[in-house]
């Protein structure tokens, strides 16, 4: 397992993906794969610089490991405010595009793209890990 | 992200290329808005050569499209890639920004 800590900012994003994706690529993920992968490192990854460190800085580590069937999981882990973002409200999609919000749209792509995602609050920190199957 | 302006009569066309994220969504915004602040109201955005969107983009689509729709313009977007496309079908925005397949009838549906 590998790790990486980064600043809780915008400026870290890349540095995050490229934590990530060469060893997807490696793994001959497909391009497709890789797409879903970056957007959802962005979408996790920007809920915690947005939400959890209010008015103040932190840090995010980031881990990376392979499970059981060349599943690729990358684990988030902060010391933010506790939020369990599978707890958000889902976004509705039917609703009428005047009424709708932009809050939740990040994570509902997150649940749509990633073939598992778990939260557990652990101590003071959130740790967030989502896993995505290498086929 | 490269945002290169064109104008077809009184329908402002807005081509991006590279990606629309959470690091380039603010200048997109800006470069929308202010032209909506000076009164135009047709934009047709050509994302022929966007590689990739995120919802710190599609925010900005939202937001463009209510305030659109307060002034009685229009927006349409035309020539998404495959993935591009998937994150609108994922997200419901397809359901309400019109997605045409090229420039031609994007224009043509707003003229």
């Amino acid at each position: 397992m590998k790790s990486l800590e980064v600043g809780a900012h915008l400026d870290s994003l890349k540095a995050v993906q490229e934590f990530v994706i060469p060893d997807v690529e490696a793994m001959n993920g497909s391009e497709e794969l890789i797409q879903d992968i970056k957007l959802v490192l962005e979408e996790v990854f920007t809920n915690i610089v947005f939400y959890a460190y209010p008015g103040a800085a932190g840090t995010v580590r980031l881990t990376c490991f392979w499970g059981p069937e060349g599943t690729c999981c990358i684990g988030f882990e902060d010391n933010g405010i506790p939020f369990n973002p599978l707890e958000f409200h889902d976004v509705d999609l039917e609703q009428e595009f005047s009424e709708r919000e932009i809050g939740g749209l990040g994570i509902h792509l997150v649940k749509r793209l990633a073939h598992e995602v778990r939260y557990r609050r652990e101590g003071q920190s959130n740790i967030l890990i989502v896993c995505f199957r290498i086929d | 992200m490269l945002i290169t302006e064109t104008r077809e009569g009184n329908i402002v066309v807005l081509a991006v290329e590279g990606r629309l994220d959470s690091n380039t969504s603010d200048q997109f915004e800006k470069q929308l808005f202010s032209m909506v602040e000076q009164g135009e109201a047709r934009f047709v955005l050509d994302f022929g050569g966007l590689d990739y969107i995120s919802s710190a983009g599609l925010r900005v689509l939202l937001k463009a499209a209510k305030e659109l729709k307060k002034k009685d313009g229009r927006l349409c977007l035309c020539s998404l890639r495959d993935y591009v496309r998937e994150v609108f079908d994922m997200s419901g925005f397809a359901a309400f920004l019109p997605i045409h397949p090229s420039l031609e009838t994007s224009i043509k549906s707003l003229s």
